[in-house]
């Protein structure tokens, strides 16, 4: 088991390695210029080349692009993540402060896709080919492929426009107002955990079907238990596997939907520092926002992988 | 009289058409008696195994007819709650399968102590402690430790006798098992098969033993049902069928199994041609196409079972005279 936990970390950090290495060459070749961007910003209007290049040397961007990057590395490693082109804040500053509110949405939209998803699942998987089993895999598919921004849209006029449920925009700190904050994140995550509740019915329906038709599901019934326990203990347990991996992938739906929906409902969290960056070709923003995402991506599947041997001892003990 | 099976169908939904895959048997099971159900695969062997507790699920069961009286209920007359506490409890199972009729993700100790715990409502530490007994019971070296072991750490032979063990918890009066050992190597096949008929005699169970090996019946049962396309065919005591096969099925099959007292330059003799599809059965006796001894009778009219000596009886127009 150790050996089996030391080689996902190794993995997931040499994946690291090189996302750190596109995310480092993808701002030097991308158009727009830091320092112009400065400048524009700054509306100082025409500027000689003397002052382009002290910027330049401020941001160290006349060195060698290696010794560039490794320092930024060694920097972002010390916890150094530079200092926002655009605002001058600390780029750490401006994460952590927005990182509650990106969390909060985070947790809820996954929390939406099992409430949704799971229940959907195992229901179409019991009544297979019933009334219940075609709505939720309509249902499923139509969540699956909806667009983000299709939704968002869809959801603002008839829960903020046609009936006042939710505010259409804006986030409330819990802080400040518990029940505001729940419904002013309400339905940013709702539509967030969308697809991850589809795309988690469709493979928990497959998953729980194909257990269901396992010898040792009949094994179970000839001993006489009934049958709410022969789904709770012989059924789920190994139908959950795949359905693990399968909520490791639904989680890069749930970090990609947060930038659509942060902008969207304009909630000040990462996905919408990010958003921003890009527009003022921040690159210190935007590589630590990229870094963080990969990061959180990666985390969160080495915990799935993690979590598979909980699940499954034949990898607890052979791996 | 433990069990009585009175005319028992099952219908199968299978491709497009509803096949009988059990067309009306009947048989008679004593406490302790071992009965050997012989066929070729897809002769419905199995299928009339499950029906009795209801353990087809519909689809592909379509209905099942008859009477099935345990112990003097009738099975298929029970409501669900009822039927659960049988299972497993006074008729137990045991499958085929070693490899895949325990479940992967539960350790072995508490897939035997389960029954236990269900049907006779015992703590978790008592349940452990009999569950190690069984262990025991059914030879598995170092039971104590192993209980903890899940099914991937044991090899077929043992993980056999897992299945043994959780099938003779509850001390049950029948005992089906469906071919136990098929899927074992020959030298494990004999000791498990011993080991089994030794419990069942340990413990007054009956048992009905599903195979398609007829060494195995010889050694083992005391009666002998052989079926064919879902029928009965012929049913009597192991040595009468041995000694006087009455149907023409059964000599085949005899006659396809290599013997130690047989000239070794005598060639082994197949039955012609295939099992029926159960879907298209020919007219009259399923057997017909296949027979050495067809008549124009067989092709049209079906013979039901009747006497042919004290305790055996053929489904044959030639009787007892083939």
């Amino acid at each position: 088991m150790r050996v089996y936990v030391l080689r996902r970390v190794l993995y997931s950090l040499f994946i690291l390695f090189l996302v750190s290495i596109l995310i480092f060459a993808l701002g030097r070749v991308l158009p727009g210029d830091p320092v112009q961007a400065v400048l524009a910003a700054s509306r100082m209007g025409p500027v000689d080349s003397e002052v382009i290049r002290d910027l330049k040397t401020q941001f160290g961007l006349d060195r060698p692009l290696v010794m560039q990057y490794v320092i930024w590395v060694a920097g972002f490693v010390r916890g150094d993540w530079g200092v926002s082109i655009a605002t001058g804040e600390s780029v750490r500053a401006m994460f952590m402060h927005r990182l509650p509110i990106t969390l909060e949405l985070f947790l809820g939209s996954v929390l939406w896709s099992c409430i949704i998803g799971l229940p959907c699942g195992i229901a179409s998987a019991l009544k297979r080919n019933s009334w219940l089993d075609l709505t939720c895999t309509t249902g499923a598919i139509m969540g699956v492929s909806i667009p983000v921004f299709w939704e968002g849209i869809v959801l603002i006029y008839l829960f903020s426009v046609l009936v006042h449920v939710f505010p259409p925009s804006g986030y409330v700190p819990f802080a400040e107002d518990p029940l505001g904050n729940l419904m002013s994140v309400a339905m940013p995550t709702f539509i967030m955990g969308t697809q991850g509740a589809g795309l988690l019915s469709r493979f928990v329906r497959s998953s729980l079907l194909e257990v269901l038709g396992q010898d040792f599901i009949r094994t179970a019934r000839a001993k006489g238990l009934r049958e709410k326990a022969v789904i709770l203990t012989h059924a789920m347990r190994p139908a959950m596997i795949p359905v693990v991996t399968i909520t490791g992938l639904a989680w890069g739906y749930v970090v990609a939907g947060s930038f659509i929906v942060e902008y969207m409902f304009a909630i000040p969290g990462l996905g919408r520092m990010g958003v921003n960056a890009i527009f003022c070709n921040d690159f210190p923003v935007i590589q630590a926002t990229l870094i963080m995402v990969a990061l959180n991506i990666l985390a969160v599947n080495l915990a799935v992988d993690l979590l598979y041997g909980a699940l499954d001892p034949r990898v607890r003990v052979h791996r | 009289m433990l069990l009585e099976v009175r005319n028992l169908s099952a219908h199968l939904m299978a491709g497009h058409g509803i096949v009988k895959a059990v067309d009306n048997i009947s048989y008679d099971l004593d406490e302790g008696e071992t009965l050997g159900i012989v066929g070729e695969s897809g002769c419905g062997k199995t299928v009339s195994a499950l029906s009795l507790l209801r353990l087809i699920p519909s689809p592909p069961l379509v209905v099942s007819s008859g009477r099935v009286l345990f112990q003097g209920q009738d099975l298929l007359e029970l409501g669900d709650e009822e039927l659960c506490s049988i299972r497993g409890n006074t008729m137990a199972m045991i499958f085929q399968e070693p490899m895949t009729s325990l479940n992967p993700v539960l350790s072995v100790g508490y897939q035997v102590m389960e029954p236990l715990m269900i049907h006779r409502g015992v703590s978790r530490t008592e349940a452990m402690r009999e569950c190690i007994g069984l262990l025991k019971m059914a030879r598995i070296p170092d039971a104590a430790a192993r209980v903890h072991a899940y099914p991937h750490q044991f090899s077929g032979g043992m993980r056999q006798r897992v299945v043994i063990a959780m099938g003779l918890s509850c001390n049950p009066r029948l005992i089906i098992a469906d071919e136990p050992t098929t899927a074992l190597d020959v030298t494990i096949q004999a000791e498990l098969l011993d080991l089994m008929k030794q419990l069942t005699l340990d413990h007054g169970t009956a048992l009905i033993l599903i195979t398609h090996n007829l060494g195995v019946v010889a050694r083992y049962a005391d009666r002998v049902m052989v079926m064919y396309a879902g029928r009965v065919v012929e049913q009597a005591r192991t040595l009468d069928l041995y000694r006087t096969p009455a149907h023409p099925y059964t000599r085949g099959l005899l006659e396809s199994v290599p013997r130690l007292d047989q000239d070794l330059r005598q060639r082994l003799k197949p039955i012609e041609g295939q099992p029926p599809d159960l879907a298209r059965l020919p007219g009259g006796c399923a057997f017909h196409p296949r027979c050495p001894l067809a008549m124009e009778r067989c092709r049209n009219e079906t013979p039901q079972l009747a006497p042919v000596g004290d305790a055996h009886e053929a489904a044959c127009w030639l009787g007892g005279a083939a």
